[in-house]
């Protein structure tokens, strides 16, 4: 990324008309960054600190693409509430009476919130031509 | 003595019915406003601007004042509950407070940020009665070489908040800096680094950045560390517990006075915001409390800080919007457009021409402080059942809200698909133990910093001694140098220092 920034500053111009130009702040920015990642990843290596990485942690951000790909079908509001539910029954193993109930509710007090009170336009999916 | 005079016509002003209530609606809209992420004090006032055409002037803008500064009050119960600040201004207050919030202390960091927002409202309130005018013209001898210098000395600050590791600290510091290049250049009007996506022309939207970053990958420490979320084991505190006890006021009470005077005055400057005040605010008691160590890991003086300076400079920002008709920052601007609509023109001559409605609006500034003091207390309770939810049930929730809240800004899906990615992008920085506070304050403070330094350019055709053209100037550099400079001369002092004798015994 820092390499990317460098690069592309020094296309955009360090200084323009006796003052820094679009790519003064990258280019220093980018070098910094290089710099201090190289260093950062000798003493990391000197550590040997262990990493904790788990591929658990891509299941929400999963679910929530998910759940944008659904609204273009359901809308924004029932994408909401399917998502809580499936969450709730499938992952976390609720009964499936309070994850509904849940699902439900959540989807009711974010349409009052956004949709009635502050007005927020949220997408209705495939019913946009219906309603 | 004829300030405090006009002040308890004001007072009266303020306290007829009308304007009560309009304080009363304000300051509960402003509340629920700022508790939600994603709606700031920029789209609360918006909002209810259109509904106070009917009411007469002072009444109207009494209650979008209130909205302001009661928003400050909401942002920091969902950046304390939820790790997901409310609004800009909360961001460092999600630091602190949310890990006393896990530790079972959700109760205290609450207290701890209305007392403060409370102490730090009323000296705003206090400093603009007294000094009004005086501190609008003050603000305008920042011209853009002296802001400059003021936002560099905060950037080279953050190395206060690197914590055990500095140069991980120094990476996320330009990698914010990076990410703040994004969008189009304002001088020159030339794309940078939008990968010719149309929604990044803008730049990388800071909520969606602030809702990532936080809240999103808040979620993902939640699903992958399940064992370290378990509320049944935070201990059920009362009300009476979480009132602040002496000891603890005594703690807060120097951060809140020192933040309450430095965010009134970053507040004044036109441009500078909240947000800065609560950033520079939480640095420098980073820097000089006696607790500094605990600062960043779950300490009420980091709350206290943040939220008094924040309340302040949303306070502050008024002096210049009535004295000079230069708003101090976003949301007063918004409510500049509003006192025109009402035919009310700010500038010096509106404090003679038009005292009701001036000291009225100060005077009904002290009645909402004490307003929105007495709302969020009555909240309290009810907010810190929220720390007992199941784990299980917050993750989706706040999915849900994130989400919600990123998509309600410009109604665009790619601001949700971006504020995703920096949740997973936050989740592996904390792997590298990369910390994201500098990140965001290197991603708010850059473009002001290429702003005023080229502006500064402008005027002096290219020449460097600008900076140094005027004493502001001169004293921020010589504090910049000091404070870069004191960790290296420190250290020399200290290895050079003699050893004694006991020690050698």
């Amino acid at each position: 990324m820092g390499l990317y920034w460098v690069i592309n500053g020094f296309i955009y111009g360090i200084w323009v008309r006796k003052g820094p130009g679009g790519g003064f702040l990258p280019v220093v920015a980018g070098i910094m960054a290089i710099i201090f990642c190289i260093s950062a990843l000798v003493s990391e290596r000197k550590d040997k600190s262990p990493s904790n990485f788990s591929f658990k942690a891509f299941l929400p951000a999963g679910a929530l693409i998910g759940m944008v790909l659904l609204s273009y079908a359901t809308g924004m509001i029932v994408s909401m509430a399917i998502y809580v539910f499936v969450w709730l029954k499938y992952i976390e193993k609720h009964t499936t009476k309070s994850s509904l109930s849940l699902g439900i509710g959540c989807a009711a007090v974010i349409y009052t919130i956004f949709v009635l009170w502050l007005r927020v336009p949220m997408p209705l999916g495939l019913f946009e031509g219906i309603l | 003595m004829d300030n405090f005079n006009l002040l308890m016509q004001g007072l009266q002003t303020a306290s007829t019915f009308p304007n009560l209530m309009s304080a009363l609606i304000g300051a509960i809209i402003g509340l629920i406003v700022g508790a939600m992420p994603g709606i700031g004090s920029l789209a609360g006032v918006a909002l209810l601007m259109p509904l106070t055409f009917k009411l007469p002037p002072t009444t109207a803008i009494i209650g979008l004042a209130a909205l302001y500064y009661s928003n400050m009050y909401g942002g920091s119960f969902s950046a304390i509950l939820l790790n997901i600040p409310g609004d800009s201004p909360a961001v460092c207050t999600a630091i602190d407070g949310y890990p006393l919030a896990r530790s079972g202390k959700a109760g205290t960091a609450l207290s701890t940020s209305t007392v403060s927002s409370f102490i730090g409202g009323t000296i705003g309130i206090v400093i603009l009665t007294l000094l009004g005018p005086v501190l609008a013209e003050a603000g305008l001898a920042f011209g853009p070489p002296e802001l400059a210098l003021l936002i560099l000395f905060a950037l080279t600050s953050i190395g206060w908040i690197l914590g055990e590791k500095p140069t991980a600290g120094l990476v996320a510091t330009f990698l914010g800096v990076m990410i703040a290049t994004v969008g189009i250049d304002k001088a020159i009007g030339q794309p940078r680094f939008s990968f010719g996506n149309p929604n990044l022309l803008s730049g990388v939207p800071f909520i969606p950045l602030v809702i990532g970053m936080f809240g999103l990958s808040q979620v993902i420490d939640m699903v992958v560390n399940k064992n370290n979320y378990k509320p049944d084991e935070i201990r059920k505190v009362t009300f009476r517990e979480s009132v602040l006890k002496k000891d603890e006021i005594k703690r807060i009470m120097p951060a809140t006075l020192r933040t309450g005077v430095l965010g009134t005055f970053i507040g004044v400057l036109p441009g500078a915001g909240a947000t800065t005040a609560a950033f520079l605010s939480y640095l420098m008691e980073k820097r000089i409390n006696k607790n500094r160590d605990q600062i960043g890991k779950g300490a009420i003086e980091g709350v206290a800080a943040a939220e008094s300076s924040n309340n302040a400079a949303a306070i502050g920002a008024f002096a210049p919007l009535l004295t000079l008709g230069i708003p101090g920052s976003g949301t007063s601007a918004v409510l500049l457009g509003g006192l025109m609509m009402w035919g009310l023109r700010p500038g010096p001559l509106l404090f003679t021409e038009n005292p009701d409605f001036v000291w009225g609006l100060i005077g009904s500034m002290y009645i909402g402080n004490i307003i929105c003091l007495i709302i969020s207390f009555a909240c309290i309770p009810l907010m810190m059942k929220v720390v007992r939810v199941p784990s299980s049930v917050m993750i989706p929730i706040i999915s849900v809200v994130c989400v919600v809240g990123t998509y309600s800004i410009n109604n665009s899906m790619f601001d949700v698909v971006l504020m995703i990615c920096m949740g997973i992008f936050a989740y592996l920085m904390s792997l590298a133990s990369i910390p994201t506070a500098p990140l965001l304050l290197a991603y708010v403070l850059t473009p002001m910093l290429e702003t005023y330094t080229r502006q500064a350019f402008d005027m002096s055709n290219g020449s460097l001694s600008i900076f140094v053209g005027s004493k502001i100037s001169i004293v921020i550099l010589g504090l910049i140098v000091c404070f870069c400079l004191a960790p290296i001369i420190t250290k020399i002092i200290k290895k050079k220092k003699p050893i004694s004798i006991e020690k050698v015994i």
